[in-house]
């Protein structure tokens, strides 16, 4: 009977810690909590940390994902190290690049199928098609990337980043 | 390699004050001396918990027998499993059902189960797909915190047993252990994770169109208070399937460090709670600084093979470029590969594919599945730990020609049948599991190379169910009632009965006197004592399992060159 008591109370206070929770990070912070959405013209576009499928040549490319970024089902496709649906895969994802020159982030598998970023030399790479889309000065685009870029934590934790949906929202606003 | 000095040396400095600090207050809050003097904050508490033990109708000054002990936590869980049973069974009838409403069947129901209450949280359903928002943010969390209490208890226990001659009360213990421990820290680092991006709402979905017009769906839900207990719990289970990768679970850089942290106090703490309470701090510092030297060790390699890439990709594009396949950009290579070697040892959330990493890094992971006393699992891998450090004074005993002793306490037969019982339980099931299934399921394609590997993810899948870990190469389809029934059945098995002898062990220890060490007595706080702990633990795991690592990851290494 205690045994029955002792999961009952453990049940009130798990529901206890998850409402407590969630009602102090949704008063003190209500944008985080709500999943950080991004808005333009008061419409939601999107969430800061979740990436979204690019496809079209106007805008940069984040890194393939295997349900192509819905959310549904996040994850990724599990290819082991020397697996031939890795190199199979991996020559597909390279189709896209004119180059073979290319940085390894931008034609394989993030771990979540969600990821919001890719690396800073990834996004340089793409600079050549998207100022023949849009006609806009290569420096321009560099520019662009650079504002954007994040920089190494203190210098040596993380990689330099750019987080896509940024960069594309910032593309969007330059004038031509 | 900069970068992952520097974070391990970050890693030590915030861990280890946070560790001692917890360890002394474990010390103090679960030392079951009558006699002891009560800080003001201890008076607080139990002034709170008291009404809580007396509707539970707990008398917290009973001292309970081992075997009541045991039973006592045994089928508590069993009772909280058959409560979830049915919320889980009628999960579609019941309200805050979020996106999904999926019929679960009973074999994955039992094995959801006994994955979460074993804390082995081992996942084979799509927490997307299979479990409603009630089912997944309610049920989960409590599954979660009440295996993380049980795992505390059967280390305190141990500990209390060994060096305080007590074995106190399951229920006193299971509650204290939750308020305590784990509902104060789990809401400072939920408050924390929110800062630093986590969701935390009772919104289950919303819908907006990309930027480049295409339709999405966001799910979210309570997920900092969810990833509080998963990390801090040591339990690895996620509220997503990409676990720890998906960004509203890890969304930077710095909550992966965090998390690392979240994952690896309680183990540590731990330690240093064991020196407190043998009054010997040299002893707890000489065993942590032995384990860390292990798991940096596994850091090292692990990042190294990965920043150098993987040879086929790095053919394909003509430069040398790290190994990004299944980890995330905002982590790194670093952050990914250190967390990886964390988790085989720690807790099982992983923040990228293990399966794409260097076959090194599976094979670490089994080593570490197979021996569980480095860190280990909350509460368990401490006792697997002195565990270890008891057969090697008992060896060093035997070979000095001394009673062989542990702590000052005699080490006797029924002592050596209970480690040793603890120590052959997880090769027994592990070995036969995977003979019964490569029997059953063999691997069908003729391809030597799928072959090995499907043999790595057998073993793999074992392995990480017996260590009460959790992790598993997921490109293993193994969502089919035979996989569900047949883990379900050797978690549970290898979960109880481990903490049966953990308790039973304990409770042996704790009728014999502590005898005064003499000048002949030989030293467990030595860094020459320690040496030879290092050894055993690799030596009797490598006795056992070497046979069987050689023949998956490093079969996969030694074939593609």
């Amino acid at each position: 009977m205690t045994a029955l008591r002792v999961c009952l109370i453990s049940i009130i206070f798990t529901c206890l810690y998850v409402f407590s929770t969630v009602l102090i990070s949704c008063i003190i912070m209500h944008n985080q909590a709500n999943g950080s959405f991004i808005k333009t013209n008061n419409k939601i576009i999107g969430s800061k940390f979740i990436g979204q499928e690019f496809t079209s040549n106007k805008y940069f490319h984040g890194r393939p994902s295997l349900n192509h970024y819905k959310n549904d089902i996040s994850g990724n496709s599990n290819f082991p190290f020397y697996s031939k649906e890795l190199t199979e895969n991996t020559l597909n994802n390279l189709k896209k690049y004119r180059s073979n020159a290319i940085d390894a982030n931008l034609i394989t598998e993030s771990a979540s199928g969600l990821d919001p970023h890719i690396t800073y030399n990834g996004a340089i790479l793409q600079i050549d098609r998207i100022a023949q889309s849009r006609g806009i000065a290569k420096e321009e685009l560099l520019k662009l990337i650079n504002k954007n870029a994040k920089p190494h934590i203190f210098g040596i934790f993380g990689e330099k980043i750019v987080h896509v949906l940024e960069l594309n929202i910032s593309l969007d606003n330059v004038k031509m | 390699m900069l970068e992952l000095l520097f974070l391990i040396f970050c890693f030590l400095l915030v861990l280890l004050p946070l560790s001692i600090f917890l360890g002394k207050f474990i010390s103090t809050h679960f030392n079951n001396d009558p006699n002891k003097i009560r800080s003001k904050l201890e008076k607080i508490l139990d002034t709170i918990e008291k009404p809580i033990f007396k509707v539970c109708g707990v008398n917290s000054g009973e001292e309970m027998t081992a075997r009541k002990y045991f039973l006592s936590l045994f089928w508590s869980n069993v009772l909280l499993s058959a409560i979830c049973f049915i919320i889980l069974y009628f999960q579609n009838d019941l309200p805050y059902k979020g996106v999904v409403a999926w019929q679960l069947d009973v074999p994955l129901i039992f094995h959801i189960l006994s994955s979460l209450i074993t804390n082995t949280c081992q996942t084979h359903h799509i927490p997307e797909i299979h479990l409603t928002s009630l089912s997944n943010y309610f049920v989960m969390p409590l599954l979660m915190f009440y295996s993380s209490a049980s795992g505390l208890s059967t280390g305190i226990v141990f500990m209390r047993a060994l060096t305080q001659n007590k074995i106190g009360n399951a229920y006193v213990d299971v509650i204290k252990s939750m308020t305590r421990i784990l509902f104060p820290i789990c809401f400072v680092i939920t408050i924390i994770f929110v800062l630093l991006g986590m969701p935390n709402t009772l919104t289950t979905s919303i819908s907006y169109e990309t930027l480049d017009n295409v339709k999405q769906t966001i799910l979210l839900g309570p997920v900092a208070s969810f990833e509080a207990i998963k990390l801090f719990g040591e339990n690895g289970l996620s509220c997503f399937n990409a676990n720890s990768a998906h960004p509203f679970e890890n969304p930077s850089y710095l909550s992966n460090f965090l998390q690392l942290l979240c994952i690896s106090t309680v183990p540590t703490a731990f330690i240093v709670t064991l020196g407190y309470w043998l009054k010997n701090h040299k002893q707890s510092m000489i065993i942590l600084s032995i384990l860390f030297f292990v798991l940096i060790f596994e850091f090292t390699v692990t990042a190294a093979f990965e920043l150098k890439g993987n040879p086929i990709i790095n053919n394909l594009i003509k430069q040398n470029s790290a190994n990004w396949t299944g980890k995330d950009t905002r982590l790194g290579i670093i952050g990914s590969s250190v967390f990886e070697a964390a988790k085989s040892n720690l807790s099982g959330s992983a923040n990228a594919s293990i399966e794409s990493f260097h076959p090194i890094a599976s094979a670490l992971a089994l080593f570490n599945l197979s021996n569980q006393s480095i860190f280990g699992v909350q509460g368990f891998g401490t006792v697997f730990t002195i565990n270890f450090i008891l057969y090697t004074a008992f060896f060093i005993g035997l070979m000095l020609g001394k009673t062989p002793e542990i702590f000052g306490k005699r080490i006797e037969k029924n002592e050596i049948i209970l480690s040793s019982m603890l120590l052959l339980i997880n090769p027994f099931l592990v070995l036969i599991g995977i003979a019964v299934t490569l029997y059953l399921y063999p691997c069908n394609t003729g391809d030597l190379y799928e072959n090995i590997h499907y043999y790595t993810q057998v073993f793999f899948e074992f392995a990480s169910g017996t260590a009460s870990n959790g992790s598993g190469l997921e490109g293993l389809r193994d969502n089919t009632p035979y996989w569900n029934l047949s883990l379900a059945i050797v978690m549970f098995l290898a979960r109880y009965g481990a903490m049966a002898s953990m308790i039973f062990l304990g409770g042996s220890f704790a009728h014999k006197p502590i005898v005064p060490p003499s000048i002949t007595t030989f030293r467990t706080d030595t860094i020459m004592f320690a040496i030879i702990f290092l050894m055993m633990s690799i030596m009797s795991t490598i006795l056992v399992y070497f046979p069987f690592i050689i023949l998956g990851p490093l079969t996969e290494i030694f074939m593609s060159r």
